[in-house]
């Protein structure tokens, strides 16, 4: 008990080891970000090939930005994101909330909101990535990574909720299926689900109304690894309370259905909001379950770089690869954010993040 | 009438927490049998039949049953790719503990709180961001004329431009990149998990700073490390974007190799049983190294064993 709360010593004073470890842990973080930074160097490359260095130009950035229905809609995203976050801030001090107990989730959900208006209203990340057809790659990995999300946040939630209220038999059944999942290798997982999709036909190669077939099995295929995720971050949340908040719900005459809503929802709303952000990130950047199952037209940008590789890769790739660098780290940022504030440790948010 | 009411409240609550939970799961449940379970059951059961691609959309004939694919699989260039593999991975797994411990150790121990978190984060941010986009990254530094060489020009360690690309030195490099920030986190967890008290402990009764990690750190953090290289050496095994971007054709793994049997060649029967001998191999890999760790460490535990009774 004690020990968590005692500040850790730290020698004080010269210690060659710390010194030596120290060294060594600042050249792994700069091997670990040398990529990046190569990557963000040579998007303002002026030639024409990534990899070949031609003198620095801004020439594939301009591009990027050479609309200006591109720069309208990113000024309302910014707009939107910030009025939600405002009326989250009045509700607040209006009803006399605990501070920051709305705005830690006005801001990710203001943005979200924003990002489907605006994308409702233009095709904004179509201008956006119009130079060298990635457009419609962008556009097939954003739906896929949001439908994936969607269906990761429902089923793992309600499955995390199962599991962490049960000691029943068929939960260690379940759990170990759950980490089956997350332990199979991926491109095991990929050609089964690629075949079972051929096997099954159906909604799954044909459009049904407006939906893409191959967006249906991208859907499916990320839902399974990131729905496996979530389920542990919100079973671990919600072992750490206990039941009697619920069992009080119940006892002063709430509905199972009421009680799920009004108390163990918002208990699980930051780890929702948590594995959601982090499977949207797995999702964006699958390649190896996408590259398997995705159809003609439903390939997304990691599916178009690995193809574009045999070639010579453009410039731009480096571009709208900084551009979904920077989505990430947001989605990384809230991540942090929201954990920290339903207070768990640096630990706890390093442990969430690798499922351990 | 209130009475027999909160009487009632009992009972009717006790099925809630019964069938709730199965409830809940159930659609989870049922969605793993539908899109885990049975596509993998139907690859392992496709490893059994023939190639036929007059029939569609699954080409594979089930009619002629036989462990054909497998034998096959063991012949060819197959078995060599797999060797690679297994090589490749054991060898990236060792690197990431190897570079990774000493990173965890130091920032769980050796620094304040504040710069604690700011660490992590600058492991986890360039973890987590697209590993594809920083594979293709690799391949500046290491083209022919790209800064590596360039620099080992200037060192006099070669002479004349090399490229790197397209090698398995470059998939090695690329691996252990990859995954050493998915090492480093399980190690830091369970480091921290370690109270301080029982390492003071250790110094207490004059162990040195040696000791105390080879005899009290190190085995207190082995689930971290358990973890570590669960996390790293399964998705190393059946990982082929890194072996696809940077290998050609040199640096081959088995991942591509099942890929491609099921897009390229439309050979599901084959790729099938290669995907479940990859699945196989992983597994007898985790269960030999956790032998072989078992074994050591019981021969140590019981050649350091301190006896109380000689001491009183």
């Amino acid at each position: 008990m004690t020990a968590t709360l005692r500040p850790r010593k730290v020698r004080k004073g010269f210690d060659p080891s710390k010194l030596a470890m120290a060294v060594w842990t600042a050249l792994v973080l700069i091997f670990l970000f040398t990529p990046i930074g190569f990557i963000v160097a040579h998007s303002f490359n002026k030639g024409n090939s990534l990899v070949i260095w031609n003198g620095l130009g801004t020439k594939w950035w301009g591009s990027l930005f050479d609309s200006s229905v591109t720069l309208r809609s990113l000024e309302k995203i910014v707009g939107i994101s910030l009025f939600i976050y405002l009326i989250g801030w009045i509700i607040e001090r209006a009803a006399h909330l605990r501070p920051r107990r709305i705005r830690s989730f006005a801001g990710p959900l203001g943005f979200i909101v924003a990002v489907i208006v605006v994308g409702l209203q233009t095709h904004w990340y179509f201008d956006l990535f119009v130079e060298l057809n990635i457009a419609p790659a962008m556009r097939n990995s954003f739906t896929a990574a949001i439908g994936g999300t969607i269906l990761a946040v429902i089923f793992g939630g309600l499955a995390g909720v199962g599991l962490a209220r049960t000691t029943a038999w068929w939960s260690k059944a379940f759990m170990f299926m759950i980490i089956l999942i997350l332990v199979t290798p991926e491109v095991m997982d990929a050609v089964a689900l690629n075949g079972w999709f051929v096997r099954l036909g159906g909604p799954f190669s044909h459009d049904t109304w407006r939906l893409n077939g191959g967006i249906l099995r991208l859907w499916v295929g990320y839902s399974l690894y990131t729905s496996a995720v979530v389920t542990l971050i919100v079973r671990a949340r919600l072992a750490g309370l206990d039941e009697s908040l619920e069992e009080a719900a119940a006892d002063l005459g709430a509905t199972p259905t009421r009680a799920f809503f009004q108390i163990t929802m918002p208990l699980i709303s930051s780890a929702l909001v948590a594995g959601g952000l982090l499977s949207f990130t797995l999702c964006l950047d699958n390649t190896i379950i996408a590259s398997a199952v995705s159809t003609a037209g439903s390939s997304t940008f990691p599916v178009y770089v690995v193809s574009s590789v045999k070639g010579t890769v453009r410039p731009f790739v480096a571009v709208a690869a900084v551009v979904l660098f920077a989505i990430t780290m947001a989605a990384l940022g809230f991540v942090y954010s929201v954990l920290k504030r339903s207070g768990e440790s640096t630990t706890q948010i390093a442990a969430t993040m690798t499922g351990t | 009438m209130t009475a027999p009411a909160a009487m009632s409240t009992p009972p009717a609550a006790k099925p809630r927490r019964r069938w709730g939970p199965l409830i809940l799961s159930g659609p989870s449940m049922l969605w793993y049998a539908a899109f885990f379970v049975l596509p993998i059951l139907w690859i392992v059961l496709y490893s059994f039949g023939t190639k036929d691609t007059a029939r569609l959309p699954v080409p594979v004939d089930m009619n002629h049953l036989g462990l054909q694919n497998y034998r096959q699989a063991f012949g060819e260039t197959f078995f060599q790719v797999f060797r690679s593999t297994i090589k490749i991975s054991v060898l990236a797994t060792a690197l990431c503990v190897v570079i990774g411990l000493p990173v965890a150790y130091f920032i769980t121990f050796k620094v304040k709180e504040r710069w604690r978190g700011i660490l992590l984060a600058l492991v986890i941010v360039p973890s987590f961001t697209s590993y594809l986009i920083r594979t293709l990254a690799w391949r500046i530094p290491l083209a022919g004329n790209g800064a590596l060489s360039k620099l080992l020009q200037r060192w006099d360690v070669i002479n004349g431009p090399i490229s790197l690309l397209d090698s398995r030195g470059a998939v090695q490099l690329a691996i252990v990149y990859n995954y050493v920030g998915f090492m480093i986190l399980p190690l830091y967890v369970a480091l921290d998990r370690i109270e301080g008290p029982l390492r003071e402990a250790s110094k207490d009764l004059g162990a040195g700073r040696l000791r105390t990690f080879s005899q009290v750190t190190f085995p207190l953090a082995s689930p971290g490390i358990v973890a570590g290289i669960l996390l790293t050496f399964i998705p190393m095994c059946g990982d082929f974007v890194t072996a696809t971007i940077l290998g050609g054709t040199k640096g081959n793994m088995i991942g591509a190799l099942v890929e491609s049997q099921f897009v390229a060649a439309q050979n599901w029967p084959s790729g099938s049983a290669m995907a479940v001998m990859m699945v196989g191999a992983v597994l007898v890999c985790l269960i030999v190294g956790g032998a072989v760790t078992k074994v050591v460490m019981t021969v140590l535990r019981a050649r350091r064993r301190v006896s109380l009774g000689s001491l009183a």
